[in-house]
């Protein structure tokens, strides 16, 4: 019977490792492209695309970048299961001022018949610096943060929106946001819970972002978010843990009452 | 073979492996010096997507009515911290029918829609495909191991249109954000 358990035991833990590999099945189509971002530098003239056919279908692709001035070595190329292709993208600036985005899609045209061919593609951002005229524009707006806190419900979700106005893109990494007031009941981790640090991230031209931040608020305190010239005022009280403090307090107060009532009826 | 036999034997099996794993990584007769190595790896933005078919087909849709027919499931991955999102379009400006027919869909009278839009992810409300401009049905703002969703196309079917397969090519794209 022991032995029958411990065989049972070995075989659930071999099991355990063996069962994904032999239950998973790969799909028809499936592509991986990497890098699917690229920031291209003042100098630097190519951009090397990478494509893995992680389906068990062969692709056939075709490559489409948005703009002229991105060439790449090939229009289009096949793909059997399991290969991968670099695709080598060369650029040529135009006059322009700022940053030019611009995309590399690898298309996969439909096969077959049917009412809705499906054409299935990704496509990598290509970010390009000129290094002419360059204007910045970073502002910042919507500092949200709920007005009343109870730490006991764990982190808060704080958000801010940065927008992009100037005409190239922002690196926004780190976005620390601090956190000033009265603590009256400092816990020895508290410089800790002072500091918010928001999500980093690349701005584009053009464009705006929330930002978001988890905030592990201390017990107690009246106190202001504030990031990049954002403010606001919050109250921190562990409301919960104060009425369940008060509740007690009042069940003893009254059993005590009960307790000194019923001596005095005895007596 | 009793338990305690089992026991003893996989005790010496593995106290062997270990030994034999110990010799495997230090050399033999090795002075007692290191060298430290540096593994590092330099991971970057991917992006994938898998499981759409090529062609979807919805044999029982009768003229005069609107057809659904659902493109999916998909699933996107991508380790961008700023998420990705999905673009639609049509090649065409028509669903076009087969042979001499010259009976055509506006692609206008397919209105598309992301279904089982994932949690966190926004998805937008209906509205018709178009073959002169994209139309981004679904973002998402943070990385993900895996969005699975589906992509509804509800086709209008004029009530006067030849029995026929009419066909589109539809562009759904992902791109990081």
């Amino acid at each position: 019977m022991r032995r029958s358990v411990l065989i049972t035991l070995i075989a659930m833990v071999m099991g355990s490792n063996a069962l994904p590999v032999a239950a998973s099945t790969a799909p028809a189509f499936s592509l991986f492209l990497y890098p699917s971002k690229v920031l291209v530098g003042v100098g630097r003239n190519d951009v090397t695309l990478g494509l893995l056919n992680n389906g068990t279908d062969p692709v056939h692709v075709t490559v489409n970048p948005s703009e002229p001035w991105l060439v790449p070595d090939v229009t289009s190329f096949t793909l059997a299961p399991s290969a991968s292709r670099q695709t080598a993208v060369h650029i040529t600036r135009p006059d322009a001022s700022g940053d030019l985005d611009a995309t590399v899609a690898f298309m996969v045209a439909p096969t077959g018949s049917g009412t809705l061919l499906v054409a299935r593609g990704l496509a990598a951002i290509i970010v390009v610096q000129t290094g002419q005229g360059v204007r910045h524009g970073l502002s910042w707006s919507g500092l949200t943060v709920p007005s009343f806190i109870d730490p006991m419900a764990g982190s808060v979700r704080l958000s801010v929106t940065a927008h992009n106005t100037g005409n190239v893109h922002e690196v926004l990494d780190p976005v620390s946001g601090t956190v000033g007031g009265f603590f009256p009941l400092q816990a020895p981790t508290a410089q800790r819970a002072r500091g918010v640090r928001f999500t980093p991230t690349i701005l584009l031209r053009d464009s705006s972002r929330v930002l978001l931040a988890d905030w592990n608020p201390p017990v107690a305190c009246w106190c202001s978010v504030s990031v990049r010239g954002q403010s606001v005022s919050v109250l921190v009280l562990p409301i919960r843990a104060i009425l369940v403090v008060i509740l007690l307090i009042a069940a003893l107060v009254g059993a005590s009452r009960l307790i000194r009532r019923r001596r005095a009826l005895s007596s | 073979m009793n338990i305690r036999n089992l026991a003893i034997r996989l005790a010496i099996g593995l106290g062997a492996l270990g030994v034999g794993g110990v010799m495997a990584t230090s050399p033999a007769f090795a002075a007692s010096s290191s060298a430290p190595t540096t593994l590092s790896l330099t991971i970057p933005v991917a992006l994938s997507m898998s499981g759409l078919a090529a062609s979807y087909n919805n044999p029982s849709a009768v003229a005069g009515t609107t057809a659904h027919i659902v493109a999916g499931p998909v699933t996107v991955t991508t380790n961008n911290a700023l998420g990705y999102k999905v673009i639609a379009q049509a090649s065409t400006a028509t669903f076009v029918g087969t042979g001499s027919n010259l009976q055509t869909i506006p692609v206008a009278n397919d209105s598309v829609v992301v279904v089982a839009c994932p949690t966190g992810d926004t998805c937008a409300a209906a509205a018709p495909l178009a073959s002169a401009t994209n139309i981004q049905i679904l973002n998402r703002t943070t990385a993900t191991n895996g969005d699975v969703w589906s992509v509804d196309n509800a086709i209008a079917i004029p009530g006067s249109l030849t029995p026929d397969t009419y066909s589109i090519v539809f562009n759904l794209t992902a791109l990081t954000n």
